[in-house]
């Protein structure tokens, strides 16, 4: 079974249990299937496999589509392979949503993707029945659930959010084709295209205030120090009936916001990490999400009023350069040079505004993702390879298409290694020849043979890489648990869980092992999957 | 190339220079005539116009002069050269003289192919095409020369095969032994290590402040090191044996920046724009690039970065089946040994 799919099986089963997991491996392996056409491949009574496709619908991760058949009217389901993936990151979610937002964020998050949708009023009964004072709970998660809303990080559940992306994207097409009398010349199709991508772009995005309502501004101080992390913050109040989902879109994008400070950090140093962080908040708006290549532009006097007054004394510039004006710099002058060392630095953080004049700046988030994968990359194979042979790799990603000779001058090689390696990077698909024959005999004597490396196909294969790991880690972590089946099951029982003592010395033992194991792993699997963020959703 | 050509004409040049006209010795033996022609151009180490000969002995008929001039050459003791379209003759030193003097005309033909080809030497091949002589000939002219310790075998670093001959008292050039980075034509990449890891050091010292690790420099700050203050540096702590030119230390910064160790930058120049990079870059082609360190934690060219990523971290970054690997065959991730080892670390 081809990598993708196993990784999604591994996951539904993990999260949903067997019974959901073979109805969603016949639709992985199947594709598209009427319910019949899945009763027939699982064996399965129709009740059950009714009841798994409700609890997939539910999770957002399956799909339906309504065709007609002749007179009938057929119901198709499919599964989502995106969304399952997206399910890799509920631990990332719920641990920052806590981080942003405080606990009962966390939990909102929590109880969401545990029902795959909800209300307020549901979240409200789940507060009454289990918290201690729900009285003043219900205002704090209120509060936060709209907070949540606002910002986006949850969205109103829609109808269509039950169908493919790819039958809206038909539907719509459908519909523009239909406009046009004769048939669509080849151009039109194309235009239709990218109108109807741009058509469900907007509909996802004016989402956010569905299921909103603007809230009465009396109490507009309320929060204040809690919202101030995220300017422009539209307090608005939600419905108490409509079902909200998880919006992993926004995640991502804060999940990515966050790399790149950390990036900045890394690569220059604290404080362009923190003028970053608060460029980045100051640029932000409810536009400019994921798959955007800028941010909204901004310029240093915006940033430098935000400026925490620790940066003044505390810049991380070196000042032993200036005794020529010997007064303390200003917020403006630090980040003035934390804007050009951002700029200037390899991973160019960012750049000019194109035609915002010369003080606004934007961030450059496709260079920096260009950036980040390359420098993943790298590391990949510095430690998979060693590193002459990341040289090797290194020299051909720059230079481009390179004959053995000249390879080797430049990575300063003896011919026979830079052979070896080049034949090792070769066999890995890393890098790949080109002949160019001399003569129209293509004798392989009088051919020139290039060596190249195409990243775009590694990156691709890295991915691969990365799910069929991701998948091997969660196998094993599912085998770890199954060995210990009966423990876990002794730990479960009531008197033991009051009382720990119950368990003897090994059993003991054996848990902390076994917590020790999974925790090992699952670590490992959220760095994966950290890796798979970078390559894919950035 | 023109520049090595000119070499050996050049130490000639100076040797003769050392001899001094004041005392020519002057071979025994010879006619009157050939005794004035010879001192006289002896006198002209880099040699002199067989018109100006003719003038310079007035006393003698310029028929005469031609005559002992030809002698001369026919005893090997007065050498032909062309200059455009003038001939011009020089004497041969004394110590060639002697060198030359023992041997048949087929190896001294040899031998003055080899001599043409100065330090570059020349492949047995070439002197086979050059003088129209049997490959056998050749060979054994060779071994003759060899053994009188005229000429000497030299392997190419290009053509390692190749047999290339050049006189034995020259040194080869950079061309055949490969430059600074070669030892017995072998790539010596020790010495290249050293090399690179100390000049990086160098540069890493010159990137970051001393003291607290997170202070950094300014945008503008304009000290970080070129290739020629590297190389300064590289002479005075005498790291190398071997004198190295800027070419070959702006190879060996090339080499760090291909290792994503270190980085090239344009120098501060104060008013520069997004705009101002290129133009620099295309009109004024003599700016020196400056190098800095990219890494800060990153303290020498074997140390590494402290992170793994994640894929090498689990055992199946590295695994040697992982293509074989699969959920239910025979080998997968429930009995794989080498997570096992892993988790039980
Ligand atoms: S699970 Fe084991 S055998 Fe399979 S790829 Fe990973 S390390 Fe290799």
């Amino acid at each position: 079974m081809s990598t993708q799919p196993r990784l999604c099986r591994e996951i539904v089963l993990e999260h949903f249990g067997p019974i959901v997991e073979q109805v969603a491996q016949v639709l992985l392996t199947k594709g598209r299937l009427t319910l019949s056409g899945i009763v027939q491949f699982t064996q399965m009574p129709v009740r059950t496999v009714r009841e798994a496709l409700v609890v997939m619908i539910q999770h957002n991760i399956c799909f339906y589509a309504e065709a007609r058949e002749g007179l009938r009217q057929v119901c198709f389901y499919s599964i989502g392979q995106d969304e399952i993936l997206l399910r890799l990151r509920i631990g990332r979610i719920i641990y920052w949503a806590g981080e942003w937002f405080g606990k009962e964020a966390s939990t909102i998050t929590h109880l969401m993707l545990l029902n795959g949708r909800l209300t307020l009023k549901d979240l409200k009964q789940w507060v009454t029945d289990n918290e201690s004072s729900p009285q003043q709970k219900i205002v704090v998660y209120e509060q936060k659930f709209s907070q949540l809303a606002s910002k986006r990080f949850i969205t109103a559940v829609m109808p269509e959010d039950s169908k493919a992306r790819i039958d809206r994207q038909l539907e719509a097409e459908a519909r523009a084709v239909n406009e046009i009398l004769l048939g669509p010349s080849t151009r039109e199709k194309a235009e239709i295209e990218v109108k109807v991508q741009q058509q469900l772009e907007d509909e996802d995005q004016s989402r956010q205030m569905i299921g909103m309502k603007r809230k009465v501004t009396e109490n507009m101080d309320d929060d204040v120090s809690a919202s101030k992390r995220f300017a422009f913050t539209v307090e608005m109040d939600v419905e108490d009936d409509v079902f909200f989902r998880i919006n992993y879109k926004q995640f991502t994008k804060y999940f990515r916001n966050e790399a790149v400070i950390d990036q900045a950090t890394d690569v220059i140093n604290r404080g362009a990490g923190q003028v970053l962080r608060l460029f980045l908040e100051q640029s932000d708006s409810f536009t400019g999400g994921i798959g955007k290549e800028e941010s909204q532009p901004t310029s240093a006097l915006h940033v430098a009023s935000v400026l925490p007054h620790d940066m003044l004394t505390d810049s991380g510039l070196d000042s032993r350069e200036d005794s020529v004006h010997n007064d303390r710099p200003t917020a403006a002058d630090i980040v003035t040079e934390y804007f050009e060392l951002l700029r200037q630095s390899p991973a160019r953080f960012i750049k000019r505004a194109d035609n915002k004049g010369h003080n606004f700046f934007v961030v450059d988030f496709k260079n920096i993702r260009l950036y980040m994968m390359r420098k993943l990359f790298d590391k990949l194979l510095k430690s998979r390879f060693g590193n002459s042979t990341c040289r090797i790799a290194r020299i051909l990603i720059e230079k481009g298409k390179l004959e053995e000779k000249q390879v080797q001058k430049m990575a300063m090689l003896p011919a026979k290694d830079t052979r070896e390696k080049l034949a090792l990077l070769c066999t890995h698909g890393i890098c790949d020849i080109q002949e160019v024959p001399k003569s129209a005999d293509r004798a392989p004597s009088r051919t020139i043979f290039l060596w190249f490396v195409s990243l775009d196909k590694c990156y691709q294969e890295l991915l691969i890489d990365l799910y069929r790991s991701i998948a091997n880690v969660r196998q094993r972590i599912r085998v770890e648990l199954a060995t210990r089946q009966r423990l876990l099951e002794k730990m479960e029982r009531k008197d033991v869980s009051e009382n720990q003592d119950l368990l003897s010395a090994g059993d003991k033992k054996a848990i902390e092992e076994l917590n020790k194991k999974v925790e090992r792993l699952e670590v490992s699997a959220g760095r994966l999957d950290e890796m798979v963020m970078v390559y894919r959703d950035f | 190339m023109s520049a090595i050509k000119t070499e050996p004409d050049m130490d000639i040049r100076m040797s003769n220079g050392l001899a001094s006209s004041s005392n020519i010795v002057v071979p025994a033996g010879l006619s009157e005539t050939e005794k004035q022609v010879y001192i006289t151009a002896a006198e002209y180490p880099a040699g002199v116009s067989v018109g100006d000969v003719t003038i310079k002995i007035g006393s003698i008929p310029a028929k005469d002069v031609m005559d002992g001039i030809n002698s001369l050459s026919k005893k090997s003791l007065l050498e032909f050269q062309m200059m455009g379209d003038t001939p011009y003759v020089r004497v041969v030193q004394m110590k060639d003289y002697a060198k030359t003097s023992g041997l048949d005309s087929e190896s001294k033909l040899i031998y003055s192919h080899i001599k043409e080809a100065g330090n570059e030497g020349i492949w047995t091949k070439d002197l086979k095409k050059h003088t129209n002589l049997h490959l056998n000939v050749v060979n054994r002219c060779l071994k003759v020369l060899e053994q009188k310790q005229l000429v000497k075998a030299v392997k190419h670093v290009k053509w390692p095969t190749r047999r290339f001959y050049m006189l034995y008292e020259l040194t080869p050039s950079s061309e055949v032994t490969g430059g600074a980075w070669y030892t017995d034509q072998e790539l010596d990449t020790d010495f290249i290590d050293t090399l690179a890891s100390a000049c990086y050091k160098y540069i890493y010292s010159r990137s970051f402040p001393r003291g607290d690790r997170n202070v950094i420099f300014k945008a503008d700050y304009g000290h970080y090191p070129s290739a020629a203050e590297v190389k300064r540096f590289i002479h005075e702590k005498r790291i190398s044996s071997v004198e190295l030119s800027t070419t070959d230390i702006i190879c060996l910064l090339d080499l760090l920046i291909h290792d994503d160790m270190i980085e090239k930058k344009m120098p501060f120049a104060g008013f520069m724009d997004d705009e101002g990079d290129s133009d620099m870059e295309n009109d004024s082609g003599g700016v020196e690039w400056v190098y800095k360190a990219i890494n800060r934690n990153v303290t020498s060219t074997t140390a590494s970065d402290g992170g793994i990523d994640a894929l090498s971290e689990v055992p199946c970054g590295k695994c040697p089946v992982f293509k074989f690997c699969t959920a239910d065959g025979p080998i997968s991730p429930s009995n794989c040994e080498y997570f096992n080892k892993w988790l039980n670390f």
